[in-house]
């Protein structure tokens, strides 16, 4: 009997020693935990660095109406983000998001800045399984590959530009255009649908040049721009260093086009031109508007201490963290595939507009017109409101 | 034809402020033969005060760069004195190498503690000044300015190198290290004081690049590798040679970017490679 008994507590410690770990009743999740990478240094440093703030700011006013309602566990859970510093490069963004994959309190992965960064971060999230929401990433080589764990909420680089054209159509004063275009694929995607769209509506690009990004000595293009003679000189680059040098060397050469726009326009660049910065047309991802959203993008940004004008890709952020909250809410579960399902096929409002992924995978957010006017920022649109607030130079 | 004229111009002015940057680099391999691969960093910092102190006080420019420039020195001097001093008596190859390492591993913290001290966005300074117009060609007077400032300082520094004692103990501990100090020289000070008038030039530069284009913590390495090869190209050590340098590649980049703005860069390295496989000691060196 007493052996029977011994053979027996053997035979139940070895089954639960091999079949043990997966009978282990799953603890309820306390919070709900993002994974990302951001460049807090390196080249893109200066232009999303302070998103660490901005996530953990936007997390936190979460947190404060008691976090995220999970349907699954009958209650609401607090955010948190983990951010690691890619230094802008994209062997580290994958090396902090295998690393973060093999963590399984992670949820949900939010992708780095720039489309090639991206590249990177979305192969891993493919491997794991992991859903990604992309942030600043809309370039087409990102979606010509298929991958069902990730989605953009940006609209295609091809089509940032758009809401411009309406604004010179409805108000007149301007035929012909040069576009100046840092050599990135983002850059150059951007200028290729503004392009293809001013030529539709009637407009003339009458010089356009694609130029390497260290490029410091513009001459050789100004003394063309100068004998084109363009209304609008239009600046494409990802580069504020591009973007200053090129149109402090416009202004050396005298060069007084009627417009100048600037593709990704920052309160740095504008703090390097002074007084000329004056009445520079740029696109930003956010307009003035009064839904709750609005008020809570706003309050995040006091937060955080600066304004959408100052770090322009901090709209796209806010659109991918409210994805992310509505996701979670309407899949009801932090279950990874069911969370990519629906955020595949979630159609939402954000800001009061349509959010929703296309086939391909890229997001519905587009940039829309702002002019520094007085110093500062100035959200123009809808159309009417660009066509009067709108000033040429 | 004004076309041609204009390239050339513009050719010219982007070269001097090539040359007034790579200036100071020549200056200090001459003397203590060791690649100073930090001095972009002093460039970014001579930028840096610049900015910073043009936007607390509104100040001109170029008068917050002469301000600055004891302050330069002073950077200058210790760096040499703490950095490259203990280096100073190992074997020649062994120097050069460790110069290498230790000068790169300070370009990097430099860059990454002023990202973390200043902020890692694009810094520029807004001054300008009236161009000359002449028909349709133009002349920046900023650029101007930078290249009678190069064409200054490379008769200066030539008249204080002849001229005064610091100078001839400067040339003769390029010369000679062992005899200037034999004769009395103390070829440590000279080193370090090298450094100073090494990162007074750079800071500058600085100052220059800061009005005229824009810096950031992360520019250090990237101009520092295109003004070694300015002073390979003039010849290492030469200051005429930096000046002669610096104006042929900024004249090919001109020339062949209002072609192709992709080849401007390109262009001018070909050049470089073309000349050292002709002269491979540079234009002016011995």
């Amino acid at each position: 009997m007493k052996r029977k008994m011994s053979v027996f507590c053997l035979v139940f410690l070895m089954a639960v020693a091999i079949i043990g770990p997966d009978l282990t009743w799953a603890e309820d999740p306390k919070e709900i935990k993002i994974g990302a990478t951001i460049a807090l240094s390196g080249r893109f440093k200066g232009i999303v660095g302070t998103f660490k703030t901005l996530g953990n700011e936007w997390a936190g006013l979460i947190n404060e109406r008691g976090g995220i309602y999970v349907k699954e566990y009958g209650k609401k859970l607090p955010i948190k983000f983990e951010i690691y510093d890619d230094a802008s490069k994209p062997e580290n963004a994958r090396k902090y998001y295998e690393k973060m994959a093999t963590d399984p309190s992670i949820s949900f992965f939010m992708g780095p800045f720039s489309s090639f960064i991206s590249n990177a971060a979305t192969t891993v999230a493919g491997k794991h399984k992991i859903p990604m929401q992309m942030v600043c990433a809309n370039d087409a080589v990102l979606f010509e590959k298929p991958n069902y764990w990730r989605v953009g909420v940006l609209v295609p680089a091809e089509d940032e530009w758009e809401r411009l054209v309406p604004i010179y159509k409805k108000k007149g004063g301007v035929k012909t255009f040069a576009t100046i275009t840092m050599d990135t694929l983002h850059n150059k995607g951007a200028i290729k649908g503004f392009e293809e769209d001013l030529k539709k509506n009637g407009f003339e690009v009458v010089y356009s040049v694609v130029a390497p990004p260290p490029t410091k000595n513009f001459a050789p293009m100004i003394i063309k721009l100068r004998k084109a003679k363009p209304d609008v000189v239009c600046i494409e680059a990802l580069s504020p260093a591009f973007t200053i040098g090129f149109l402090k060397q416009m202004r050396e050469a005298g060069y007084k086009p009627k417009e100048i726009i600037v593709g990704h326009v920052t309160k740095h660049v504008i703090d390097a031109l002074g007084p000329y910065a004056e009445n520079i047309t740029g696109l930003a991802y956010y307009y003035d508007g009064d839904t709750q959203d609005h008020k809570d993008f706003l309050e995040i940004l006091r937060r955080s201490g600066f304004t959408w004008g100052e770090y322009m890709e901090s709209g796209i952020r806010f659109w991918a963290y409210t994805r992310i909250k509505q996701a979670i809410e309407k899949a009801g579960t932090l279950d990874r595939k069911k969370i990519m399902d629906t955020l595949w096929n979630m159609k939402t409002k954000i800001m009061g507009l349509d959010s929703f992924v296309t086939p391909e995978g890229y997001g519905a957010l587009g940039a829309w017109p702002c002019q520094v006017q007085g110093g500062k920022f100035v959200s123009i649109w809808p159309l009417d409101k660009a066509v009067k607030l709108h000033n040429y130079r | 034809m004004e076309i041609a004229i204009q390239l050339v111009i513009a050719g010219i002015l982007q070269g001097g402020l090539y040359a007034l940057a790579a200036f100071g680099l020549s200056l200090i391999f001459g003397v203590s033969n060791v690649l100073n691969l930090a001095h972009g960093e002093f460039l970014m910092l001579g930028g840096l005060f610049c900015f910073l102190i043009f936007s607390a006080t509104g100040l001109n420019p170029f008068l917050i760069g002469l301000m600055i420039l004891p302050f330069a020195f002073f950077l200058g001097y210790i760096f040499d004195r703490f950095l490259m001093r203990p280096l100073a008596g190992k074997k020649e190859h062994i120097r050069l190498m460790s110069s290498i390492l230790v000068t790169l591993g300070a370009a990097l913290c430099i860059g990454d503690v002023t990202s973390f001290l200043a902020g890692a966005e694009e810094k520029g300074v807004d001054y300008s000044m009236p161009s000359f117009f002449w028909g349709d060609l133009y002349i920046s007077y900023l650029r101007l300015l930078a290249m009678v400032m190069i064409a200054g300082l490379t008769v200066g520094i030539h008249y204080y190198l002849k001229k005064t004692y610091t100078g001839r103990a400067l040339r003769a501990t390029t010369q000679n290290i062992r005899g200037a100090m034999l004769v009395g020289v103390d070829t440590s000070r000279i080193r370090s004081v090298t450094f100073g008038i090494g990162s007074m030039l750079a800071s500058i530069a600085g100052v220059f690049y800061v009005v005229l284009l824009s810096i950031s913590p992360d520019m250090g390495l990237t101009v520092t590798i295109k003004y070694l090869c300015i002073i390979v190209l003039g010849g290492l050590g030469s200051l005429i040679g930096s000046l002669v340098g610096g104006v042929i590649l900024g004249l090919t980049e001109s020339i062949v970017s209002y072609y192709n703005p992709h080849w401007g860069q390109t262009a001018a390295f070909l050049i470089l490679v073309l000349i050292l496989l002709i002269r491979p000691k540079g234009l002016f060196g011995k």
